[in-house]
């Protein structure tokens, strides 16, 4: 074994003298910056997960619509799609319709959807995002249900088992002025929340017969699929969109909000460089905090060259020694950070930290991502480590004979 | 006549002080010959210590040039100049200056780790000379928990411990008691008699330097009294 371990292993275990102000400093720097790095990265992380799922459990991994019109031959896109069905998990049929709510004298714009009753639970995970309410596709009185976002309810001033009207614009075949809107009662049977505030203020989900009956036809916007596995979506509809050609989109999760998730993208880069300033900032304290222990040292330096250490073993003495610091200092970073965001999400369900009209996320869990510990690792021991060069590099240049003059 | 060692040629040794050069070993020769015991007096200042640390490789010399059978150490690099001492010199300090986090033990094993020997032998070698020493029952003992001549003893063993072919030493004696200095001085001649070392100590003590043959004094950077 090198002896410089062996070395720093007997001063450390002198700990009192080891820690000393300058040392303890140094590391609440570096523990600092990796603990606020670590809760902005796993904020994003989580945020991007949290609108992942968000839309994933709206509108399903991966949606294939028809670019003009709806679909009318499903026989024929299914054979298509038939190859591809291996990576599928289940799919749903969906038939959408820009629409009008109406209720004490209240009206808004909705995006009414026409699912598969069946399917709703295994495609689109209605069942999960259910917050007042139950899960019943029941008619009441010959009324229907309608699954409908917690914030149009809200918006509407609609409770459980509140009726209302969906007023749906149709325009009459003979005269180009004429408006003949469809009206259709259903009854409120659960508040959803979708996750994002987009989702929970616009979506109201009904049984799909119902809207094929209301706008008289059997065809369907689209189908929205669940794979197996979510991440492989981008892939999988790239393929599929290349088999089906220009007349089908076919649109993952990612596609869907693109400009979203880039900007979360970058914006993550960003933070992560803004943040590790404070590691930078604590790198000088490093290369402070070295030159105080050399000095307080010199005499060991002087005394190990006597005995027969290269400049180059006290030079590595003294990198070790910095990337120690860092490496105490970025785990107790790494647990003071996994203490800030657990009380993050606690705090998150005491007092609403995020207000859902101007985030567009209710809750935002955090999540910790091999990816994101490995960078953080890896950038603070870099800074520490670059921080040890000029220190070492001094240590390793060290007269042996002046240290060795006095007591 | 036994084969020469060391041969100092015109070693100068300047320092500048205030941007006046001050020179602290003018032009001194010396030859050092295998199994010799020498001494070398002096008052403070007269430049003791600095040729202690040239002919140790502790220093480089401003001019001149030293040669160990032969070879110029002058011009070795520092890492040439380190493996070298490790194999082939001991020193020992005025101030004893055992590192205080490491046992007595610990200190005296430090040369065979720096050079990465054996553990188990070294470990075997630590003990037999602490026993050696006399030290066999404190070698767990921090050097805080040892006197000064104690503290000196387990220095001398930390020197010995690779078997170096000359032990420096810079006023072993000085800051010890008489009785603690009277040991020291009597395991040190035992020490060359038994390991055939060469051994070129600095002291003021004229009682110690008294006991060497051949003596050697300094007065301002230049020999007052040189004997061949």
């Amino acid at each position: 074994m090198f002896f410089h371990f062996w070395i720093l292993g007997k001063y450390m275990k002198a700990w009192r003298q080891f820690f000393d102000v300058t040392i303890l400093l140094t590391m609440v720097g570096i523990t600092m910056g990796v603990a606020v790095l670590l809760v902005a990265m796993s904020s994003f992380s989580g945020f991007e997960t949290t609108l992942k799922r968000a839309i994933i459990e709206a509108v399903g991994d991966v949606a294939i619509y028809k670019r003009s019109g709806k679909i009318d031959k499903i026989e024929v896109l299914e054979k298509q799609l038939n190859p591809y069905m291996g990576s599928v998990q289940d799919k749903l049929y969906f038939l959408g319709q820009e629409s009008l709510v109406a209720s004490k004298g209240k009206i808004a714009a909705v995006f009414l959807q026409g699912v598969e009753k069946e399917k709703a639970a295994s495609v689109l995970n209605l069942k999960n995002r259910i917050t007042r309410g139950q899960d019943s596709w029941e008619y009441r009185d010959d009324i229907p249900p309608a699954y409908v976002g917690k914030d149009l309810l809200k918006k509407m001033g609609l409770q459980i088992g509140d009726t209302f009207k969906i007023i749906l614009p149709r325009t009459s075949k003979t005269s180009a002025s004429d408006l003949n809107p469809i009206i259709k009662t259903f009854y409120v049977t659960a508040a959803l929340d979708l996750g994002k505030y987009d989702f929970n203020s616009r979506f109201l989900f009904v049984d799909l017969p119902i809207v094929q009956d209301l706008l008289d036809t059997r065809m369907i916007s689209g189908i929205r699929l669940k794979l197996k596995n979510s991440d492989r979506a981008e892939k999988w509809a790239q393929v599929v969109q290349e088999k089906l050609g220009w007349s089908y989109s076919v649109m993952d999760w990612r596609q869907t909000n693109k400009n979203y998730f880039s900007a979360i993208d970058y914006e993550k880069r960003v933070i992560f460089f803004v943040v590790l300033v404070i590691v930078i900032a604590s790198g000088f304290n490093v290369i402070t905090s070295l030159f105080v222990t050399i000095l307080k040292r010199y005499r060991d330096i002087s005394l190990f060259k006597t005995l027969g250490a290269r400049p180059r073993d006290i030079g590595f003495l003294f990198c070790l020694h910095g990337l120690l610091l860092g490496a105490i200092g970025t785990l107790l970073g790494l647990t003071i950070g996994w203490l800030l965001c657990y009380l993050f999400e606690i705090g998150q369900k005491v007092f609403p930290l995020l207000p859902a009209d101007i985030y567009r996320l209710s809750f935002v869990a955090t999540e910790f991502r091999t990816q994101d510990i490995v960078w953080i690792c890896s950038a603070t021991m870099t800074i520490c480590f670059l921080s040890t060069l000029i220190p070492a590099l001094r240590g390793a240049r060290l007269s042996p004979v002046e240290g060795l003059k006095y007591e | 006549m036994n084969k020469l060692l060391m041969d100092v040629k015109c070693v100068t040794k300047s320092f500048s002080r205030k941007g006046e050069p001050l020179d602290v070993l003018k032009g001194i020769d010396l030859d050092i010959r295998e199994g010799e015991a020498l001494c070398i007096m002096g008052s403070s200042g007269a430049g003791k210590s600095t040729l202690l640390h040239i002919l140790g490789t502790l220093d480089q010399p401003t001019l001149g040039k030293i040669f160990f059978e032969g070879v110029d150490l002058t011009r070795k690099s520092s890492a040439e100049l380190a493996s070298f001492r490790s194999q082939t010199m001991g020193f020992v300090f005025q101030f004893h200056h055992l590192l205080p986090e490491f046992t007595a033990l610990e200190n005296v094993l430090l040369p065979c780790r720096i050079a990465g020997d054996s553990r188990r032998e070294s470990l075997q070698k630590a003990e037999a000379l602490l026993g050696r020493m006399g030290m066999k029952d404190r070698k767990d003992h921090y050097p805080s928990q040892l006197s000064g001549g104690e503290q000196q003893r387990v220095a001398i063993a930390r020197a010995l411990i690779r078997g170096p072919r000359i032990l420096f030493a810079d006023e072993p004696t000085g800051n010890l008691d008489s009785s603690n200095a009277k040991i020291i001085q009597d395991l040190f001649f035992q020490l060359k008699q038994e390991q055939k070392l060469t051994l070129v100590v600095v002291t003021h003590d004229q009682n110690f330097a008294a006991r060497f043959p051949r003596r050697l004094e300094l007065k301002d950077g230049m020999w007052v009294s040189y004997r061949f």
